[in-house]
C-alpha cells in the first residue's frame, strides 16, 4: 500500500490510481460519475431522437425506437434522460460548491475567532435555519430570477449555514488541541495554522456532508423545477421528468422509473464516493490493510 | 528569563473571573533546571503556557531575556518565540495525526523557512536519530507510534528550532515509570549538549528533586515556597510542602515506611473564590488568626530559600507534631 500521499503530479495521479485499485467501491461510484459525464457530452452522439420534439405517441411503453418509452407530450425519455444529466449534475455541483464558498469560511471564521464575531455569525446561521429551506429557496430565487443556476445558488444559500455550522464546531474543537498550541509556539502564522492543522482535521465531517447535500441538491433541483423556477420546459432535468411522471403515477407509474432510478443511483454515487474519500483521508483507518 | 507579578486570569462566563495564576514572580537562570510543583488546578500548566506565550499574562510581564515578547510585533514575536518551546503532557494529542513523524518535526523548520527542503528533512532526521527514534519512524503517523516514541518525537520537534529554554509540562506524567526514567534521562542529556535552560513543571516532587537546581511549590495560583532543590527536601518551611513531600511514595513495605504521611484534609479551594489571607490556611494544621487576616509574603529566610507562611519559623518546632520527612 501507499505509504504517504505523495505531493508531486506523478505521485498524486499514481496513488489515486492504486487507491482506486484497492477500493472498489471508489473505483464503481467515479465510474458511474465520468459515465454520466461523458454521456452528458455526447449526448447528441447517443440520443437518436430529440428531447423537445413532440409526437402524438404519448405515454408510449419502452420500445426498440422508444427504449425508455416516450412521456405525457410524446417526447423520448432516453433523449430526455440523456440531455437532462448535464442539467442535474452542474445543479448539484453549483448548489453545493455555493454553499461550501459561503459556508466554510464563514463556519471557520466564527470557530476561529470565537467571542463577537461567533456570536453575531451563529445568530445569522441560527436565522437562516429558522426559515423553512424550500421556502428561503423559493424567495431567494424570486430575488435573483428564474433559471437553473439562479434556482441553485439559492439551494446553497440554503446549504450554507448547515455547513457553516458544522464547519464552526469542528473548528472550535481542532483550534484547541495541543498541536495547534504546539505550532503556535513555535511561530506558525493564524494563516498555516487553519491550513495545514485546522482544515485537515476539521473537514471530514464536511466531506460526508457534502456528499449528503450533492444528493439533496438533486431532488432540490427537482422541487424547484417542478414549482417553475429551475429548468425551464421545454429543455428537461431529471428532477422535472420526475415531477412531471409522477402526475401520472396512477396510469403510466413506468414513467418515474427512468428519472427516480438515475437520481438515486446519482445519489449513491455521492455518497458511496465520499465515504471512500473520507476513509481515505483518515490514516488511523488506513493502516488496516 | 523571569516573570513579574504575573497573573492569568480567565473570564468563566456571567462576569466571573478564574485567577489560574496570582502574582507570581520567578527567575529562572539560563542553563538551570527550575522545577514547578504542585497540585492540578495550582496553576502551574498556565505559568508554564504563560511562559511561552500561550497565555497572555493579565497582570505583570514576562521578560525574557530582560525584553517582554508581548510588547513585539506579531512577526517579531513569531520568531522570537522559537526560542521558547513547550513540551506537553500528552504527546498523542500534541502531534498533528494527519502528519507523518517526519513531517510533524520538520513543521518549525518550515515555518522557519530555513535552508531548502531537502537540509530541513535532514535536520529533522538527525534530531530523531538524537532523541532515540530510529529513520524507522520517519513515515509512520502518530496513532502507529507508543507514548514514549511520541514524546520522544515531540521532544525532536522542539530542538528543531535550537530553542534556549523548554518548559516541561507534565512531560513524564502519562508515560510509563520505566520509559519516564529514559526521557528523564535523555532531556539531562540534552541540556548539556544544546544548553538548554528547563522549567519543569510536574506534580510528582520525586521527578524534580534530582534534576532541577532550584524548586518552587506551588498552590492555587500563587509560589508559596521556593529553594534550591538539595534544601527543600530537609528544609522546607512551608507547611503544604510538607505535606506534599511526604505523599512522595515510599517504595517499602507497609511496615518500614516511616509513618509520618500528611493526609491534607479537604479539596483544593476554588480558585473563583480563593479564601482570604493565607490561601493554605483552609487545610493547614497551623493555621491562627493572623493567617485568615493577613496574606502571607514570600519572605527570604535562608539565601535563596523563601517562603509564604507567616509560622515558617516555628511550625515544624511544635512538639505535638511528628518530624516531617527526609
Amino acid at each position: 500500500m501507499a505509504s504517504t500521499p505523495d505531493i508531486t503530479p506523478q505521485g498524486a495521479t499514481a496513488s489515486v490510481l492504486s487507491w482506486l485499485r484497492r477500493d472498489l467501491r471508489a473505483a464503481l461510484c467515479l465510474g458511474y460519475l465520468l459515465a454520466l459525464v461523458i454521456a452528458s457530452v455526447a449526448a447528441p452522439l447517443i440520443a437518436q431522437h430529440s428531447p423537445i420534439e413532440q409526437s402524438m405517441d404519448m405515454l408510449a411503453p419502452p420500445s426498440g425506437a422508444h427504449w425508455l418509452g416516450t412521456d405525457d407530450l410524446g417526447r423520448d425519455v432516453f433523449a430526455r434522460m440523456v440531455y437532462g444529466a448535464p442539467m442535474s449534475l452542474y445543479a448539484s455541483m453549483v448548489a453545493v460548491g455555493v454553499g461550501l464558498a459561503l459556508g466554510l469560511p464563514t463556519g471557520m471564521l466564527a470557530g476561529y475567532l470565537g467571542g463577537r464575531v461567533d456570536t453575531v455569525i451563529s445568530r445569522i446561521i441560527d436565522t437562516l435555519l429558522a426559515f423553512p429551506g424550500i421556502i428561503l429557496a423559493v424567495a431567494v430565487t424570486g430575488a435573483l430570477g428564474i433559471g437553473l443556476t439562479n434556482a441553485m445558488i439559492a439551494v446553497g444559500i440554503v446549504f450554507a449555514p448547515n455547513i457553516a455550522r458544522l464547519i464552526r464546531i469542528q473548528t472550535i474543537v481542532v483550534k484547541n488541541e495541543l498541536y495547534v498550541d504546539a505550532a503556535r509556539s513555535f511561530g506558525m502564522p493564524v494563516r498555516g495554522i487553519i491550513l495545514r492543522h485546522i482544515v485537515p482535521n476539521a473537514i471530514q465531517p464536511i466531506i460526508v456532508q457534502v456528499t449528503v447535500m450533492l444528493a439533496g441538491a438533486l431532488l432540490a433541483e427537482a422541487s424547484l423545477s417542478f414549482l417553475g423556477l429551475g429548468v425551464q420546459p421545454p429543455w428537461p432535468s431529471w428532477g422535472q421528468m420526475l415531477a412531471r411522471g409522477y402526475t401520472y403515477m396512477e396510469i403510466a407509474p413506468e414513467q418515474m422509473y427512468a428519472p427516480g432510478i438515475a437520481i438515486l443511483l446519482t445519489a449513491l454515487a455521492y455518497n458511496g464516493l465520499g465515504e471512500s474519500l473520507r476513509t481515505r483521508l483518515d490514516p488511523t483507518s488506513r493502516s488496516r490493510r | 528569563m523571569s516573570t513579574r507579578n504575573v497573573s492569568v486570569r480567565f473570564p468563566v462566563g456571567r462576569g466571573r473571573v478564574l485567577t489560574a495564576v496570582d502574582d507570581v514572580s520567578i527567575e529562572i537562570r539560563r542553563g538551570e533546571t527550575f522545577g514547578l510543583i504542585g497540585e492540578s488546578g495550582s496553576g502551574k500548566s498556565t505559568i508554564g503556557r504563560a511562559i511561552v506565550c500561550l497565555e497572555r499574562p493579565s497582570e505583570g510581564t514576562i521578560l525574557h531575556d530582560g525584553r517582554d515578547p508581548h510588547a513585539l510585533r506579531a512577526s517579531e514575536l513569531r520568531r522570537h518565540r522559537r526560542q521558547y518551546q513547550i513540551i506537553f503532557q500528552d504527546p498523542n494529542a500534541a502531534l498533528d495525526p494527519r502528519m507523518t513523524i517526519l513531517k510533524s518535526i520538520r513543521e518549525p523548520l518550515d515555518v522557519a523557512g530555513e535552508g531548502s527542503r531537502a537540509d530541513r528533512d535532514q535536520r529533522a532526521r538527525d534530531l530523531m536519530n538524537r532523541v532515540g527514534l530510529g529513520e524507522g519512524f520517519a513515515d509512520l503517523y502518530p496513532h502507529q507510534l507508543s507514548g514514549g516514541q511520541k514524546q520522544r518525537a515531540c521532544i525532536a520537534r522542539a530542538l528543531t528550532v535550537r530553542p534556549s529554554l523548554i518548559v516541561c509540562d507534565e512531560a513524564v506524567a502519562a508515560l510509563d515509570v520505566s520509559i519516564q526514567a529514559d526521557i528523564l534521562n535523555l532531556l539531562a542529556e540534552l541540556q548539556q549538549e544544546f544548553g538548554l535552560t528547563y522549567l519543569f513543571i510536574t506534580h510528582n516532587i520525586g521527578v524534580v528533586e534530582h534534576i532541577s537546581d532550584t524548586i518552587a511549590v506551588m498552590y492555587l495560583g500563587q509560589i508559596i515556597e521556593i529553594a534550591p532543590a538539595d534544601r527543600l527536601a530537609e528544609h522546607f518551611l512551608h507547611p503544604y510542602t510538607q505535606a506534599l513531600l511526604s505523599a512522595e511514595p515510599v517504595a517499602l513495605p507497609s511496615g518500614m515506611r516511616p509513618d509520618h504521611r500528611i493526609v491534607l484534609e479537604g479539596e483544593l479551594p476554588s480558585p473563583m473564590d480563593p479564601p482570604s489571607g493565607c490561601r493554605f490556611r483552609t487545610r493547614c494544621r497551623f493555621a491562627t488568626g493572623i493567617c485568615a487576616a493577613e496574606a502571607p509574603k514570600l519572605r527570604e529566610l535562608a539565601p535563596g530559600h523563601r517562603t509564604a507562611c507567616h509560622h515558617a519559623e516555628t511550625f515544624r518546632l511544635d512538639p505535638n507534631l511528628k518530624e516531617g520527612s527526609q
